[in-house]
């Protein structure tokens, strides 16, 4: 009885190491390779259809992201999070880091841009915007998306008439589920997420807020420059360039 | 200095506690006393807050209480008001999370008077209601105090189930657990740092007064 019991852990033990010899023995011989990318949120769809496509090209290579709002991801690579790749949705954040000497210079580039739109139940005009009562933008401090809301609305003049009326967001895409929930009237969020929603959209005058450009760079310290550097070409090639485009950038 | 998230804190968990020590103490009153069909699940139901995560009953009462909720969406289309934001939803999450902490303690604290004074007073002719006022609050008052105490402090640390019904507003909704990751998220350090302080402070000062009430009888 003990001799059976042992036995059959001993086969299970064999079976378990057989299966897991072969799924190791994978075809290329390049060493595994992990890459964590901390890239603003409303590039969440994008880059991970890019990071996919990406992979297959190099089997070796993991990327691990990590969305959120671009003020925050800043903060954390200030605090000394292990991050290879920084993608932002504005110059500041970028900018706080090479200050302070945190990012690879020269690989510094801009690789896509995007427009600000208002998303709500119905196309709304500057009069109809002013008369709802919850709109929902990215929080001032942290969400560019956020920023380039109040730009608009300071340059639209109504800025100080709406502040009562604001509600913020921890990032752009909690904006874009506020409004689809209804639990405001009207958000400011990316062209490129409007796309992710029935929900009607309203173009903004561009001449009224900053130019939305997307910097990327490699970080100090990161473990893996290499192919980091290789993902950002990637990115700013012609197949990472369509995907961007795809989902509404650029 | 901006103190507004203390004010609205300390707010927020005053009218919590108000709201926390008339139907908590009900609710542990009935658990405690009566036997009735479903009183095992009333128990479980009102101790869950305190054992899910903040962010699930926040999620729950967004649920409930959205412009779309279960009860919310009537209360939006007869008034035109949703709670959504506001410094009310800060109330409403501060009371949910920290009434068990009431029920519990209350509930222990009633289940400790001996029902031989209970039945005492009704025999000489009072009426359950005086019974419960006169007679079994008194007894049981160290622990309601205690639980009420208890539950200010927690409903003073809420923050998973704020932000996700009152969002995170400053002036309006932004209480200071709220406001310290608002500071630390943007980089406003010294600001945390402050409010971290302070909050420390003002929990540790209301321990303290509340153990010496309940030390003095």
């Amino acid at each position: 009885m003990k001799i059976n019991r042992l036995i059959t852990i001993f086969l299970i033990a064999a079976l378990i190491a057989g299966a897991s010899g072969c799924l190791s023995e994978k075809p290329n011989d390049k060493k595994p390779v992990e890459i964590t990318f901390s890239a603003a949120i409303s590039l969440q769809d994008a880059l991970t259809e890019a990071g996919a496509q990406f992979t297959k090209n190099h089997p070796e290579v993991k990327i691990n992201f990590n969305f959120g709002a671009s003020g925050i991801l800043e903060k954390q690579i200030e605090q000394g999070a292990s991050v290879d790749l920084f993608a932002s949705a504005s110059q500041k954040e970028i900018d706080l880091l090479e200050e302070k000497g945190l990012i690879v210079r020269s690989t510094r580039t801009n690789f896509t841009s995007n427009k600000l739109v208002i998303i709500a139940p119905s196309r709304l005009t500057i009069e109809e915007l002013k008369k709802l009562d919850k709109i929902a933008i990215g929080d001032l401090k942290t969400v560019p998306a956020g920023r380039y809301a109040q730009a608009f609305l300071e340059n639209a003049g109504i800025y100080e008439l709406l502040k009562p009326k604001l509600i913020f967001a921890e990032n752009v895409r909690q904006v874009l589920d506020y409004v689809e929930r209804k639990e405001v009237d009207a958000g400011f969020v990316y062209f490129s997420d409007s796309l992710k929603t029935n929900l009607s959209v309203s173009p903004i005058n561009e001449s009224l807020y900053p130019h939305v450009v997307y910097p990327i760079a490699v970080i100090n310290d990161s473990q893996q420059p290499e192919i980091s550097r290789q993902f950002i070409d990637y990115l700013q090639g012609k197949e990472g360039q369509t995907i961007l485009k795809k989902y509404g950038f650029g | 200095m901006d103190y507004s998230p203390l004010v609205l804190s300390l707010l927020v968990s005053a009218l919590a506690t108000s709201i926390i020590a008339v139907f908590g103490t009900l609710i542990a009153y009935v658990l405690a006393r009566k036997r009735f069909f479903g009183r095992t699940m009333l128990d479980a139901f009102t101790t869950l807050p305190m054992i899910l995560p903040p962010t699930v009953t926040g999620f729950y009462l967004i649920i409930l209480l959205g412009k779309n909720g279960i009860i919310g969406n009537y209360i939006y289309k007869l008034t035109g008001w949703s709670v959504m934001f506001t410094w009310q939803a800060a109330v409403i999450a501060a009371t949910v999370v920290a009434i068990p902490i009431m029920i519990k303690s209350a509930k222990a604290a009633i289940e400790s008077v001996d029902l031989e004074y209970e039945k005492a007073a009704f025999t000489l002719g009072k009426s359950e209601f005086e019974t419960f006022f006169l007679v079994t609050l008194p007894l049981a008052k160290k622990g309601l105090i205690a639980g009420l105490v208890l539950s200010f402090a927690r409903a003073l640390g809420e923050f998973g189930a704020t932000i996700m019904i009152a969002g995170n507003i400053p002036g309006k909704t932004s209480t200071m657990p709220l406001a310290i990751y608002r500071a630390f998220q943007s980089g406003e350090d010294q600001l945390a740092t402050t409010l971290v302080i302070i909050l420390t402070v003002v929990s540790i000062a209301v321990i303290y007064i509340t153990t010496r009430i309940s030390r003095t009888d």
